[in-house]
């Protein structure tokens, strides 16, 4: 299983823990994840501690996400994320965006 | 047989006493007819027992029976005294000289006899504890042997820790010779630090047994740059296997990013760690948020960690439970009152300050646990020797290599990770074997997507067509005929820097940038401005059919 995720505080804070190559491969596994609880979730943290590498896709489904959740940018939370997922969260702007630790 | 060594310097008395002796039981009789023969004849048998005459010329009785006694050393041979001699004083001088009984001429038959048997049996005694005395003394040596052994085990598996004393300062002391504390740290390939804190329940051998695999997963995971959350895991994950149910290990995780800002932390059944800025006002406690490793089924194991932001000169003081329990001689413990307030109290050596209060509070009082005391100071981690030598003395060739993915590598899972084992087995890029993958997904998508497929990345506006997007390339991709991606890759040296140079053409029919969206949270489009922040240069040249990247490595 490339993906848990558990809910927390009645359904409203969902944290989602991401294994391995964070890529296009887990398009579909991420989005089931928050959909079936789409209107209750407020708070979303992805727990990058297992995740190795990231590619463009995964930051294209995080911006998914915010879009379909309709939820503000300080909302969403990325932790735990190694030296090189760091670097292209930093290139790409994305640590500016979201709450990143 | 019993030997008895008979000494008289008049035969007649001492045919007697062998008629006598032989008389009484199975004897072998020696006899001795003056004082340097007696030493003689008991240095070339085993003698059990002596009968020594106590007057006699030359060396007399007592001379003799001192001389005796300094040559059996620790092997105790009776001395019996045979003698006319009645007055008190010179009966004690014959026992003081070394005698151990004696005998009044003439002999009383039956009081012979009960001396002898008596006097043998001692001896006997006395032999028998000689050799469970020196089995014992060996036994003893095999024992220490062995924990000299052991010791320098534990101290072998141990000793690889990174200990730089301007990160981390530590005391630890152990109430027997082995330590059920453990303080392991290793610098990460990517320059952060590692490190454990940790107390197996009990102490001495048994608690220090469980050191051993966790050193060995700590150092392997640490080196691989494994997460906290990851190495967690696994040391209970491997301790559950190992341990009696009895047995479990509380400890403190931790990871410092090489930066020294950032630190994550897993931490089951341990004591607070307090986390003090550099003006010493305390910033917080990090506290348990688990039970200790090895009690958890792995499906029950919760790897959440806790990252703080850690600002330069932070100082974090772990400690183990032996600390706040540590009780002085009426029997009070430390606590953690006391701990907390010298913490807070002293502005300028903390550490100093807590071992001195703890030293002088248990005073004579013997140490009930295994002790342990950490400070980490919040700093940049400097790199390390190899690390320095890599970069400034290491010199590389330059080389060229090119790999060409054909349709039947398109349609296999994950043809980037093979190229870029290829690539990474090179010493010259080895090191950055993370990076490359990621930069050369995006340029095998890019290509594949775009210049091949010629989808479009519209497609991917919503998160629905996202995911329809990829369902779309994979039923593309299987309806491949005869393409191929080739990568060029060049490594060379200008002006004393590596550059690794990735030439990219392919089958398809260029890529074409007249689409790039231009708002930040699109969801494509990303691929791109990736790749160009992570190399020195990014460009399409010949129509969009080749695409170059210049990464500096």
């Amino acid at each position: 299983m490339a993906i848990t995720s558990k809910f927390t505080e009645n359904n409203n804070v969902l944290t989602i823990c991401v294994e391995g190559d964070f890529d296009y491969s887990l398009a579909k596994e991420f989005k089931s994840k928050y959909n079936n609880e789409a209107h209750t979730i407020k708070n979303v943290t992805v727990d990058l501690s297992k995740a190795k590498t990231i590619d463009s896709s995964a930051l294209g489904m995080i911006l998914g996400m915010q879009k379909d959740l309709n939820l503000a940018n300080d909302c969403i939370s990325l932790i735990n994320a190694n030296d090189i997922i760091g670097k292209v969260l930093k290139i790409t702007n994305l640590n500016n965006r979201f709450n990143v630790a | 047989m019993d030997t008895i060594l008979i000494v008289d310097d008049v035969a007649i008395n001492r045919s007697l006493l062998r008629q006598t002796l032989e008389s009484l039981g199975t004897y072998n009789v020696i006899e001795a007819s003056s004082g340097n023969d007696a030493i003689e004849q008991f240095e070339q048998h085993t003698v059990d027992l002596v009968l020594l005459d106590i007057m006699m010329p030359d060396l007399d009785g007592c001379q003799t029976a001192t001389i005796l006694k300094e040559k059996m050393a620790e092997d105790h041979v009776p001395i019996i005294f045979i003698t006319a001699l009645t007055s008190d004083e010179s009966l004690a001088t014959a026992l003081e000289s070394g005698g151990d009984d004696f005998l009044s001429k003439p002999f009383n038959f039956s009081i012979l006899s009960s001396k002898v048997t008596a006097h043998l049996r001692i001896r006997e005694l006395s032999k028998q504890l000689n050799t469970k005395n020196k089995s014992l003394t060996r036994l003893n040596q095999h024992l220490t042997n062995e924990q000299e052994l052991i010791e320098h085990f534990f101290e072998s598996s141990i000793k690889q820790s990174f200990l730089d004393d301007n990160l981390i300062k530590y005391h630890m002391s152990s109430m027997s010779v082995f330590n059920g504390d453990v303080l392991l740290s290793e610098r990460g390939p990517q320059g952060s630090l590692y490190m454990i804190v940790g107390d197996f329940s009990g102490h001495g051998l048994t608690a220090a047994m469980g050191t051993l695999p966790v050193a060995m997963i700590f150092f392997k995971m640490a080196s691989e740059n494994a997460s906290i959350a990851e190495i967690a895991r696994e040391i209970n994950a491997q301790l559950l296997k190992l341990l009696p149910s009895t047995m479990f290990f509380a400890a403190s995780i931790m990871e410092l990013s090489a930066c020294g800002n950032i630190l994550t932390t897993w931490m089951g059944g341990m004591p607070e760690n307090y986390w003090f800025s550099e003006k010493g006002e305390l910033k917080g406690l990090i506290e348990s948020q688990h039970m200790p490793l090895g009690i958890l089924l792995d499906n029950e194991f919760d790897t959440t960690t806790q990252v703080v932001t850690v600002e330069e000169n932070d100082k974090i003081y772990l400690y183990t439970d032996g600390v706040i329990e540590a009780k002085n001689l009426q029997g009070e413990q430390f606590g953690d009152y006391r701990l907390k307030n010298t913490l807070i109290n002293d502005k300028h050596d903390r550490f100093s300050a807590v071992l001195n209060q703890l030293n002088d509070f248990t005073s004579t009082n013997a140490q009930n646990d295994d002790i342990t005391l950490v400070e980490l100071n919040c700093v940049a981690i400097a790199p390390s020797e190899n690390e320095l030598i890599d970069t400034s003395n290491a010199t590389f060739l330059p080389w060229n290599l090119t790999v060409e993915l054909k349709t039947g590598d398109l349609m296999a899972p994950d043809p980037v990770r093979k190229i870029t084992d290829i690539v990474s087995g090179l010493p010259s890029v080895s090191k950055h074997e993370g990076m490359l993958y990621v930069l050369l997904k995006e340029i095998y998508f890019n290509s594949l997507d775009h210049s091949i497929l010629n989808l479009e990345s519209e497609d991917k506006s919503g998160s629905d067509d996202f995911i329809n997007f990829y369902i779309k390339r994979d039923e593309e991709i299987k309806k491949l005929k005869s393409d191929f991606i080739n990568f060029n890759f060049t490594f060379f040296n200008e002006n004393e820097c590596y550059y690794l140079k990735i030439e990219v053409t392919d089958s398809g029919s260029g890529f074409k940038s007249s689409k790039l969206p231009d708002s930040d949270s699109s969801l494509y489009g990303r691929g791109l401005s990736l790749i160009d922040g992570l190399s020195e240069e990014a460009f399409f040249s010949k129509d969009g059919k080749v695409f170059t990247v210049l990464c500096k490595v």
